[in-house]
């Protein structure tokens, strides 16, 4: 689903529904906030998901120059 | 207040007291920081004890450190023996004092240096402009009604204001270059895992770094050898340097006197090539998801108990980085992965790349937007928009101030992005000193510049 499908009320019930899983309750008055940064969030996923990477390529966890 | 070095120098010699710099050092900021907002705490008795302490060793001829008295500030994320370590919120206020001091504060001390404060940061490091709902916005000492950029904003503050000739800072994704840079003083993002991280409290742990900020190269040098125990400030020969301009995304919606700036310096620089970094806005994609994820999870119990307590931005966007599923986020830290090969690759063929650090001058605090493709966005989340691609790789980078065009009038500072291969500090500190001593870099102090009537009282406790 690209970010342009998700709508506010769409998304609210979704993040609502994660939020429950990892046992966090959004208070209402966070919501519409919580909502524009995960939207925001939305967009640079699709563009990092966007690119393929060899499956040789691994997590950069530590840096060892 | 005079620079680093020559201060410890002058306590050195005893043609300075430690308690009588110290002393006034400490009067100096309760008179003046009430116009910047850049102090949160001052260390009053540790420090006129270790002063104290230090002038009867120099007395009695022992040998003393070479930042012998040289009074320094941490953002309020370095732990300091005795005192809660905020990180620049309220929601860790019923924690335990720490027990010891922060390593690199150890470092300093070691040397002779003294805490005198703590710093203001935006809270918890997540932020560009150091507007906190719980201590206040940090103002630019060279124009108060201006943002000093953060998320290290008092570290860089204190120095350009001339409070502090040494400040400590953190950079996730630009949090000392984007404040050094908008504050017209030198920062260093040292190369990731150089220095330690104990008793520094984490943002986003798989790219947080620690450095200082100073007012002179020669500083940021010899601050950098003290935290890391590396030598850096032997003569290097800088003329056979192979120079790299970053263009590409880092020429997008730059000042015009930023260009001219970037350009004067590249005018003395004998090899200058032009580097396009593949895919740079995928990798600053793969910052702000890696920051939100880390960010998010570090925080997420307390975001149940207590949301309402956290300032209401960074309480949204730690909320939201929660929620975030697991594959981007592993997806990011593959395209760090291969975006730190590319850049090994570039340093094949160049020495030291340049970019801008910011695409202009301080966002005034009536209006903290920049330009971004032509389009008006927040300040606060986007003025990283040039150090964050650059921060993924994990490489040493030098934020240095440009030096006023001669002739003009002097404006607000620019800084522009010094990089260099991994462990290279040594390199990119010999060119910035080089071009420091050639007039093209550095910015004078805020003393003397006008401030305007920010009309905000200044209130340090003491810890």
């Amino acid at each position: 689903m690209s970010g342009e499908d998700r709508t506010s009320a769409g998304l609210e019930g979704a993040l609502e529904a994660t939020a429950a899983s990892l046992g966090l309750t959004i208070p209402d008055a966070c919501l519409p906030g919580v909502v524009a940064n995960t939207q925001l969030l939305h967009g640079y996923v699709e563009l990092i998901c966007g690119m393929p990477l060899p499956d040789t390529c691994l997590p950069a966890y530590e840096y060892q120059p | 207040m005079m620079p680093m070095m020559d201060l410890a120098r002058k306590i050195r010699s005893g043609e300075l007291s430690a308690v009588r710099v110290i002393s006034q050092t400490l009067q100096s900021i309760r008179e003046r920081d009430g116009a910047y907002n850049a102090v949160t705490r001052l260390l009053d008795k540790r420090a006129l004890h270790a002063a104290a302490a230090l002038d009867a060793q120099i007395s009695r001829g022992d040998p003393v450190g070479p930042l012998a008295g040289v009074p320094f500030g941490v953002k309020d994320l370095f732990d300091l023996e005795g005192l809660v370590t905020t990180a620049g919120s309220v929601v860790l206020n019923a924690q335990p004092p720490a027990q010891r001091d922060a390593e690199v504060v150890r470092r300093l001390c070691a040397a002779g240096a003294i805490p005198v404060a703590t710093l203001n940061m935006d809270e918890f490091a997540y932020g560009f402009a150091t507007e906190n709902a719980h201590y206040g916005t940090t103002r630019n000492p060279h124009d108060t009604a201006c943002l000093a950029g953060g998320s290290s904003g008092g570290s860089a503050a204190a120095v350009a204001a001339g409070l502090l000739p040494l400040t400590l800072g953190s950079d996730t994704n630009g949090s000392i270059r984007v404040p050094a840079s908008l504050c017209g003083v030198w920062g260093l993002r040292p190369t990731q895992g150089v220095l330690p991280l104990q008793g520094v409290y984490p943002f986003a742990a798989s790219l947080d770094v620690i450095g200082p900020f100073t007012r002179t190269s020669a500083d940021l040098a010899c601050a950098f050898e003290v935290l890391s125990g590396q030598a850096c400030r032997v003569e290097q020969d800088i003329s056979a340097l192979r120079i790299g301009l970053l263009d590409g995304w880092f020429t997008q919606d730059l000042a015009p006197e930023l260009e001219a700036g970037v350009n004067r310096l590249l005018a003395a620089c004998r090899t200058v090539r032009r580097v396009t970094l593949p895919e740079v806005a995928r990798v600053r994609a793969a910052s702000f998801v890696i920051t939100a994820a880390e960010g998010g999870a570090l925080h997420l119990d307390r975001l149940k108990r207590e949301p309402m307590a956290y300032d209401p931005a960074t309480r949204d966007r730690l909320m939201a980085g929660a929620l975030l599923p697991s594959m981007p986020v592993v997806h990011a830290q593959r395209l760090r992965s291969w975006f730190r090969e590319v850049m090994h690759a570039a340093f094949e063929d160049v020495d030291i790349l340049v970019a801008p650090a910011t695409p202009g001058a301080a966002p005034r605090l009536d209006q903290p937007t920049i330009t971004v493709g032509g389009k008006q966005v927040s300040a606060r989340a986007n003025l990283g928009l040039f150090t964050q691609p650059l921060s993924l790789a994990g490489m040493p980078v030098v934020a240095a101030p440009l030096a006023p065009a001669a002739g003009q009038a002097v404006g607000l500072p620019l800084g522009v992005q010094l990089v260099a291969a991994p462990g290279r500090e040594a390199t990119v500190l010999a060119f910035a000193q080089a071009m420091e001593k050639a007039g093209l870099l550095g910015f004078p102090c805020a003393g003397a510049a006008p401030v305007a009537s920010a009309g905000v009282a200044g209130s340090h406790p003491a810890g």
